[in-house]
């Protein structure tokens, strides 16, 4: 018998605006020793099914309308709060996607620990301590009796996710729910803790549910896969058939929308004869402060985040800056925008030196620079309309007569694709590619000549991802425009960026054609990072036998 | 939504959104309609006050409300319903100008304070943590004793007093969204520090703002009756709501009608205040309006 069998589960919210049916009966099985992914884009239902099974939703808004779930014969959902709450985190635990805000950071990692044992076991504390070492260890953190004392910011991301898993796998579960639980980490990172899941699941025979947006991901670690869309499971099957047969319409679109597919002879750089130099940086040196100066501290503590960094960009370029998370990439971003200010170094756009302008001449060289940001939840004032957002740059450098706003604002509307009539709506009524595309016309309407994108495509889903990077395409070639597109996604740099340059701790490493950089890569660091790019293949699959 | 012209070329500002979303919230309407009421009858009192405000009728006393003296007399003779009156034009009006002089110093203060950060925030704020040290009482005396007493210099102390828990507010919600994205966008697109203070950060912190509005106008109404009980405020024969209760207080248990009247009319305003407050709070966010 299967550990969980889950037949015709559905869920329902009822909110004030009417009934939002998140999950449709759906049906699983899953066996122990076994992973199965759910994967699906945001909305589609896959995280609301597995918080239904534990009860996590908060009811109401939310409520089961049916189904039944049973674990080891019990039905989840008809358990009340006591015995919902013996199951969860003891028989089934969960870890979450953000590291950073599911550890207290108040608590030491070791209290934090034992909680669960102090709590379903009622162990002692001598003993569960001991207990939480040797998990600390199994996860491969080093050091772990002196690692228990430490608070949570002592950790870094990975480590963090490595705490959760340790966690999670205290109470010695039989299965264990991921819920993206690689999404806020790097690349490397994220091969990592693939690695030590599947290595603690083969040595406890431990079944997982991985809920995942991303099927590079899926193709990595799963036995089975659930495609769902809208609250319904469109498709199931073996990984491996999956991948090489799919059968509904959506999973192929899904299979699509991987960048790695898209064809990186979509945009190549096409000289035009007279090489125009957009922006040329030399030596380049930033820092940003730590901790600033006060009574105690007279000196502020700074921290280098670029380093010595030279680059050109000519005009309709598009150049990748690729590295893990702190190595400095935003950092650079900032200062060649001015939002920082460099420690020493030239920044030349089209000829000028940009570093000595007075704070009057800043204003004149904002019509030429712009940045598109990560999330387009959060670069957009949610207090004003389309309208008034697009309208504003226009006016400020009186880019075009008064009289031409409206017309100038519809075009920049169709322009991205979407519609004029829609411009009195505030942010919150698009959806997150849609609010890409505005800050992307807003980006546009000063008719910049250099655009800086920071992981414009990091938070959206897979098939949005792939329509809002066809747009920048078209617009790069449209308007000549020359870009920076900054990302820790490899398979992004390398279907968009015509060059592609390595950063690492602060200094750029490696900088060449794209396809020099993935084929020949001439550093260490590069190597690693494209090492541990997912698999779109499901070939390195183990055999679900080997369980 | 559905106040959204389908061939909506033209953009409106989020004011003008907000007055479309405020008229479609009823409570909110019937609250303006009621403080606008009160206000027009304290510009019109002289002339449509039915007695004067200072004549004491001693022969009559405290008579109950019968149908000369509708809302009754109080001890003196005097007509409660035009005391009432008279009142409101002092407590409406410390009610609104010391809570304007506590927005206007406030809001600016800890924008400021807040967008600027650094240093420039730990002097401002710590001059505010000084005023607040400051006893209040003694600070209103002394600006009486040095500037004689008025009611107009009463309503500005006593906004000066006020605009430091809005400064430290508004300072707060500045720091928080100062990190957010859009911000740094508006740098980028090139606006000036006041036009992103004025455009970006204010629209969206009016919520809190206008929560502590209403918190703060009857607060202020009330102190106004304190300092006036204690004679720094107005003097008797004139009168204001809050003097009004105080003295209804006094003699509840025979003349009830003495508080019942000022009392009630300060509830309906503070009332209206507040569904007024909410609604605009709802109608500046387009968040909150789904209909």
């Amino acid at each position: 018998m299967a550990l969980l069998s889950v037949t015709n589960l559905a869920t329902s919210f009822y909110t004030r605006d009417g009934v939002v049916k998140a999950v449709q009966g759906i049906s699983f099985d899953v066996e122990r020793g076994e992973t199965v992914a759910i994967v699906g884009e945001s909305g589609s239902g896959k995280s609301v099914a597995c918080y239904s099974l534990l009860q996590l939703l908060p009811q109401p808004p939310a409520r089961i309308e049916s189904g039944r779930a049973l674990f080891e014969g019990i039905d989840l959902l008809q358990c009340n709060a006591k015995e919902i709450r013996a199951i969860r985190g003891n028989r089934i635990a969960m870890i979450f996607q953000d590291p950073m805000t599911s550890l207290n950071p108040y608590l030491t990692i070791g209290e934090q620990l034992i909680e669960p044992l102090r709590l379903h076991q009622s162990m002692g504390k001598a003993e569960a301590l001991i207990k939480a070492e040797a998990a600390l260890e199994e996860v491969g953190i080093e050091d772990a009796s002196k690692r228990l004392q430490q608070y949570p910011h002592e950790f870094s991301g990975g480590m963090r996710q490595r705490v959760m898993i340790a966690m999670a796998l205290m109470s010695e579960p039989d299965l264990l729910i991921a819920d993206e639980p690689t999404t806020a980490l790097d690349v490397t990172i994220q091969a990592q803790i693939f690695k030590l899941i599947k290595t603690i699941q083969q040595r406890r025979n431990l079944a997982v549910i991985f809920i995942t947006h991303d099927l590079a991901v899926v193709a990595q670690i799963s036995n089975r896969v659930l495609v769902m869309q809208s609250g319904k499971v469109v498709e199931q099957g073996n990984t491996a058939d999956l991948f090489k047969n799919p059968q509904h319409q959506y999973t192929r679109m899904l299979l699509d929308a991987i960048p790695a597919d898209a064809k990186p002879e979509q945009h190549r750089y096409k000289s035009n004869g007279a090489e125009e130099t957009v922006l040329t940086v030399s030596n380049l040196n930033s820092s940003y402060i730590e901790r600033p100066a006060s009574f105690f501290h007279r000196q502020a503590s700074t921290f280098k985040a670029v380093r010595n960094v030279s680059l050109t960009l000519r005009r309709g370029e598009i150049l990748g800056l690729v590295g893990e998370s702190g190595c400095g990439k935003s950092s650079l971003a900032k200062t060649i925008l001015r939002l920082v200010k460099e420690d020493s170094g030239s920044i030349q756009l089209q000829g000028n030196e940009i570093t000595t302008l007075k704070p009057r001449e800043v204003k004149n060289l904002r019509k030429d620079l712009q940045i598109i940001f990560q999330d387009p939840y959060a670069s957009l004032n949610p207090r004003m309309s389309v309208y008034d957002t697009l309208l504003e740059p226009l006016k400020l450098h009186s880019i075009v007569p008064s009289t031409q706003y409206n017309d100038c604002i519809s075009q920049l509307m169709l322009e991205v694709g979407l519609s004029p009539r829609d411009i009195r709506k505030y942010p919150h009524e698009f959806s997150g590619g849609q609010r890409q595309r505005i800050a992307i016309a807003r980006a546009l309407a000063v008719r910049p000549k250099l655009i800086i994108a920071d992981e414009p495509v990091s938070a959206l889903d897979v098939t949005i991802q792939a329509q809002v990077l066809k747009l920048m395409l078209h617009i790069v070639a449209k308007y000549q425009l020359s870009m920076i597109f900054i990302s820790h996604d490899l398979s992004v740099i390398r279907s968009v960026c015509d060059r592609t340059a390595v950063m690492y701790k602060g200094e750029i490493i490696e900088m060449d054609e794209t396809e020099k950089v993935f084929n020949q890569p001439q550093q260490q660091y590069t190597r690693r990072l494209l090492e541990a790019i997912p698999a779109h293949e499901p070939k390195q699959q183990a055999e679900p036998g080997n369980y | 939504m559905s106040s959204l012209d389908p061939s909506g070329e033209q953009g409106r500002s989020l004011w003008q959104d907000a007055i479309a979303r405020l008229g479609q919230n009823r409570l909110a309407m019937l609250g303006l309609y009621l403080l606008a009421f009160m206000v027009i009858i304290a510009l019109l009192t002289p002339w449509i006050a039915p007695y004067s405000y200072e004549t004491q009728q001693l022969d009559l006393g405290a008579i109950a409300p019968n149908a000369r003296h509708w809302f009754g007399t109080d001890t003196f003779g005097r007509d409660l319903l035009t005391r009432i009156m008279y009142g409101g034009r002092v407590s409406l009006a410390v009610g609104f100008i010391a809570t304007a002089v506590a927005l206007v110093i406030g809001v600016l203060w800890g924008a400021v304070a807040g967008y600027i950060g650094g240093r420039t925030d730990a002097v401002m704020m710590r001059i505010v943590d000084i005023l607040y040290a400051l006893p209040f009482m003694i600070f209103i005396i002394l600006l009486m004793v040095v500037f004689g007493r008025s009611i107009l210099l009463l309503f500005l102390a006593i906004g000066c007093v006020e605009w430091l828990t809005m400064a430290r507010i508004v300072r707060g919600q500045v720091l928080a969204l100062k990190q957010q994205e859009f911000i740094e966008a508006a740098v980028v697109i090139g606006l000036s520090h006041w036009q992103i203070i004025y455009r970006h950060i204010i629209p969206n912190i009016l919520g809190p703002i206008i929560v502590y509005i209403t918190l703060t106008i009857p607060s202020v109404m009330l102190l106004e009756a304190f300092l006036s009980f204690l004679g720094l405020g107005i003097q008797p024969p004139q009168s204001s709501w809050g003097l009004l209760i105080s003295y209804g207080v006094e003699t509840m248990e025979e003349y009830p009608w003495l508080l019942l009247f000022p009392g009630l009319v300060l509830s309906i305003t503070l009332f209206a205040l507040n569904f007024l407050g909410d609604g605009l709070r709802d109608a500046l966010d387009p968040k909150a309006s789904k209909d």
